[in-house]
């Protein structure tokens, strides 16, 4: 690269030559092909960066703008940049996240104890329905309920009448 | 003449008005496409792209940023309501899959000259290492083969090059201010001559790579 002759094209692209100057410049410019070629090459460096530049400021306002919208309209937005700094943002209202998961935690827990507690006791009601049921093993081995029943009318338990076996009593005795 | 009669679907129809509003430099389509291309990107960049946060925004600025030259060049646009691509064909798939395909190819760049990212133990060395970097793939997405291309091609190295050479050309050719200025505002560089030797470099090492772009482009 020439580098005096870029600081010539620097003052062509950037307005700093006065007519005279210019028509000069662009004189020698039509002599030579690698002069021509180094000031198209510049112009093209000077576009690109002006295109970048005009390009990145309007986007620094879209980002302002996308920001305070998903802030504004969804709150902490899931799915979005916004999202991860969001709740870092002290001035903006706390999400209460925790007493959420924690309400949903326990309802989860007294759920499940439910359904274990139905599966557990369900066996027992389904087994004392059937017919050949004889009580719980713990009743049977004590004999039943029926002991603390009243007799029935014919049970010989209640016999008054005795067999003439009984021994008198004298008051000797 | 037999006329090929076309079923667009709503996505298909919004995609079309947003490309042709940013075509037509219409500010409100321009957002519009913005917070589209945002709401997905963000949705989904972790299963494309192994960054932290702050790579993924520069990433995100980028590929917007060609996407949105890609559209202005014309590269893709629409045309009797469809979004219309390469050889002027209909697009292949949602303008959202294109724009991702241009994140993913930026990321995959970024990764090569950012060589502590692309370290063999993180996520995007191993899949650099598995997939290896498609040059012809990344420069036929970023890259016209008619009279814009070296234009692109600038336009893309522009957008990789060091934050030093970035601000001295950006305060130069876009602000427009005289290296007098630029070095008063630059505190570490010491001197008029050393700011100028710079700027030089950096001019050099932008036609270097553009150059060496070009030329790959053409042979391939």
């Amino acid at each position: 690269m020439d580098e005096k002759f870029q600081d010539g094209i620097d003052d062509y692209l950037l307005n700093r030559m006065s007519e005279a100057e210019k028509s000069a410049f662009l004189h020698e410019v039509e002599q030579d092909d690698e002069k021509k070629k180094q000031l198209e090459f510049t112009k093209q460096v000077r576009d690109a960066i002006r295109s970048r530049e005009e390009k990145l400021q309007v986007l620094t306002r879209f980002q302002e703008d996308y920001d305070k919208e998903r802030n504004v309209g969804v709150g902490c937005a899931v799915g979005t940049e916004f999202t991860e700094s969001c709740h870092s943002d002290t001035t903006a209202t706390p999400v209460p996240v925790r007493s959420t998961k924690k309400m949903w935690f326990w309802i989860s827990g007294v759920a499940a104890l439910v359904v274990i507690g139905f599966f557990a006791v369900r066996p027992m009601w389904l087994h004392e329905s059937s017919s050949d049921y004889n009580g719980i093993p713990m009743e049977q081995m004590r004999g039943g309920d029926e002991v603390f029943t009243p007799a029935s009318a014919d049970s010989t338990d209640n016999d008054t009448v005795r067999m003439g076996i009984d021994k008198k009593e004298t008051p000797d005795e | 003449m037999a006329k090929t009669i076309r079923f667009k679907t709503s996505i298909q129809e919004k995609e079309a008005r947003l490309v042709a509003g940013m075509a037509d430099k219409s500010q409100r389509m321009q957002y519009e496409l913005y917070a589209y291309c945002a709401d997905y990107f963000w949705s989904n960049y972790r299963g494309v792209l192994f960054a932290e946060k702050e790579v993924a925004k520069e990433i995100f600025q980028n590929a917007f940023i060609a996407f949105w030259e890609n559209i202005e060049r014309r590269r893709i646009y629409v045309e009797d309501g469809v979004v219309m691509g390469k050889d002027n064909k209909p697009l292949s798939g949602s303008i959202l899959t294109y724009f991702m395909s241009i994140a993913r190819n930026k990321y995959l760049e970024f990764g090569r000259e950012h060589p502590v990212y692309a370290d063999p133990e993180t996520q995007l060395g191993r899949l650099i290492k598995k997939e290896g970097i498609d040059a012809h793939a990344y420069t036929d997405m970023l890259y016209d083969s008619g009279e814009n291309m070296m234009l692109e091609i600038l336009a893309d190295v522009i957008s990789r090059m060091s934050k030093r050479c970035s601000e001295i050309l950006t305060k130069f050719y876009y602000e427009e201010k005289k290296l007098e200025v630029i070095l008063s505002e630059i505190p570490t560089i010491e001197s008029y001559d050393s700011l100028k030797t710079k700027k030089n470099k950096c001019m050099n090492a932008l036609r270097d790579s553009a150059r060496e772009i070009y030329k790959r482009k053409l042979n391939s």
